[in-house]
C-alpha cells in the first residue's frame, strides 16, 4: 500500500513536470553563435557515370585508404572533395576538378588557411575555392 | 516511522508545487524602470538573446510606456549585434513603421544598411544608405556616403566607389580615410594580373606550363610528371597492342590532362583574387571604420582608425 502511494505521488509529479518540456526545444535554446550560417544547398548529380565514379571513390575510402593511412593534408580530404564535387557538378566536371585538386594541392598549402580537424591541423580547400570563378557565387560554401 | 517519512516527503513536494508558481509570478510585479533596466543590463552584458526577450516583455506589459520606442529599437540593435542580419532588418523595419518620426530613425537606417551589406544585399544596402543621405545632414550623412562607397567596393564597382568616396566633404572626420580609399581604388587596375586564358592555353600545350605562369612551380612539376608518365604508359601499351590496358590508362590520362588545364585556369583566377583581396584588405586596414556603443552614456559612436 505504501509503495503504491509512492508510485502514485511520483506519477503525479512527473506528469506535472511534463508541460515544462512540452514546448519547442529550440525556443529556450540560446543562439548557436558558432554556426550562424545555413548549410549550402547543392545540386545532386544523378547521372550513371557520376554514380559509378562515386562508387569507385567509396571503394577507395573503404578498402584502400585505411591501409594507406590518413596522409591527405587537405580538408576536405581528396576523396571527400571528389564525392562532393561529383555531387555538385556531375561526372565530367567532377572528374576534372578531382584531378585538378590532386595536382594543385602542393602549392595550395602556401595559401590555404589552416583549420583544426580532430587533433590535426589541415589546409582548408573547399570546392568554392576552386569553382568561385564560374559557379554562382550565391551558392558558395563558407 | 517509515510511514511518517513518506507522508512528510509527499507533503514537502506538494508544498513546493504550491510555492514555486507564486515565486514565479512575483517577477511580474516589477515596475517599468526595473523591467527596462534589467533588459538594458542584459544588453550591456552582451546577452542579446535574453535582452530581446526582456524588451519584448516590457512591450507586452507596458505598451503605452514611452520607453517602448527604445525597446523596439534595441530589439533590432540586439539582433544586429548578435549578427542575426535578417532578424535585425525585420526588427528595424518594425521599429521604423511604428515610430516613423523617431529621433533614432537614422541609427535604425544605418544598422539596417549595415545588415543588408553583410547579407550581400548590395542594392538594398545602397538604397537604405541613400535614404540617410537624402534625409540627414552632417556626419550621419557622411558616414552613409562612406558606407555606400564601401558597398560599391564589395560590388567591385571601382569607379563609382571612388567617385562616392570623393563626395565626402573635406571638413568631415571621414575625409582622410575616404581620400586614401579613393586614390587607392584609382590604382586597382594597375595590380599585377595573370590571364586565365594564357594559363589554360600554356597547360594545354605543355602540361604544367600554366601553373608555372601562375607562379605555382610545385604544381607545375606534379602536372608535368603525372601527364608525362600516363602519356608514356599509354603509348607503350598501344605499341604493345594491349588496347584494353591502354584504353584504361588513356581514360585516366584524360582526367589528368583536363584537370591540369582546369587547375591552371583556376590558379590564374586565384592569383588575381588573392592580389585584389590583399590590396583591398590593406586599404581597409589603413582606414577602418567601426561602430561602438557607449553603455554608460547610452550613445552610439563611429570610430575611424588610420594607419600611417
Amino acid at each position: 500500500m505504501q509503495n503504491f502511494r509512492i508510485i502514485i505521488v511520483l506519477i503525479i509529479l512527473i506528469s506535472l513536470s511534463i508541460p515544462c518540456y512540452g514546448g519547442n526545444r529550440n525556443s529556450f535554446t540560446p543562439w548557436d553563435f558558432n554556426n550562424p550560417e545555413p548549410e549550402e544547398k547543392v545540386r545532386v548529380s544523378s547521372s550513371f557515370p557520376g554514380y559509378l565514379l562515386m562508387q569507385g571513390v567509396k571503394i577507395f575510402t573503404k578498402y584502400i585508404s585505411p591501409v594507406d593511412g590518413d596522409r591527405c593534408p587537405m580538408y576536405p580530404t581528396c576523396a571527400s572533395y571528389s564525392l562532393q564535387v561529383i555531387k555538385k557538378h556531375g561526372f565530367f566536371t567532377g572528374f576534372m576538378m578531382t584531378a585538378g585538386r590532386l595536382i594543385h594541392e602542393n602549392n595550395e598549402m602556401d595559401y590555404a588557411p589552416l583549420i583544426k580537424v580532430g587533433d590535426r591541423f589541415k589546409f582548408y580547400d573547399p570546392i568554392s575555392n576552386n569553382d568561385f570563378w564560374w559557379y554562382d557565387s550565391d551558392n558558395l560554401d563558407n | 516511522m517509515q510511514k511518517l517519512l513518506v507522508n512528510v516527503t509527499v507533503l514537502g513536494f506538494i508544498f513546493l508545487l504550491i510555492i514555486c508558481p507564486q515565486e514565479g509570478r512575483g517577477g511580474e510585479k516589477d515596475d517599468t524602470g526595473n523591467q527596462f533596466g534589467y533588459a538594458e543590463s542584459l544588453f550591456k552584458e552582451g546577452d542579446f538573446y535574453r535582452a530581446i526577450t526582456e524588451y519584448k516583455r516590457f512591450i507586452f506589459f507596458f505598451p503605452e510606456e514611452k520607453k517602448t520606442e527604445k525597446c523596439y529599437f534595441r530589439i533590432g540593435e540586439s539582433y544586429f549585434k548578435a549578427r542575426k542580419w535578417t532578424e535585425a532588418i525585420d526588427a528595424l523595419n518594425v521599429f521604423m513603421a511604428k515610430f516613423p518620426y523617431s529621433s533614432m530613425t537614422d541609427d535604425a537606417l544605418y544598422l539596417k544598411g549595415m545588415a543588408e551589406k553583410d547579407l550581400k544585399k548590395y542594392d538594398d544596402a545602397l538604397s537604405t544608405f541613400e535614404k540617410i543621405i537624402k534625409t540627414s545632414s552632417g556626419e550621419y550623412r557622411n558616414k552613409a556616403i562612406y558606407q555606400s562607397a564601401l558597398v560599391l567596393v564589395d560590388m567591385e564597382k571601382w569607379k563609382r566607389a571612388s567617385e562616392t568616396f570623393s563626395k565626402i566633404p573635406e571638413e568631415s572626420v571621414l575625409s582622410p580615410a575616404a581620400r586614401v580609399f579613393s586614390s587607392g581604388l584609382e590604382n586597382i587596375d594597375n595590380l599585377p594580373r595573370k590571364s586565365p586564358v594564357t594559363a589554360g592555353t600554356l597547360s594545354a600545350i605543355v602540361p604544367g606550363a600554366g601553373h608555372l605562369y601562375a607562379e605555382r612551380p610545385r604544381d607545375a612539376l606534379v602536372a608535368f610528371l603525372l601527364n608525362g608518365a600516363f602519356i608514356w604508359a599509354a603509348v607503350e601499351l598501344f605499341d604493345d597492342e594491349k588496347y584494353v590496358a591502354g584504353g584504361v590508362v588513356t581514360f585516366f590520362e584524360l582526367g589528368w590532362y583536363t584537370g591540369n588545364i582546369y587547375s591552371a585556369v583556376s590558379s590564374a583566377h586565384k592569383y588575381n583574387k588573392r592580389v585584389k583581396d590583399e590590396f583591398l584588405q590593406n586599404l581597409r586596414s589603413r582606414c577602418s571604420l567601426s561602430y561602438y556603443h557607449d553603455n554608460k552614456r547610452s550613445s552610439n559612436y563611429l570610430i575611424l582608425s588610420m594607419r600611417f
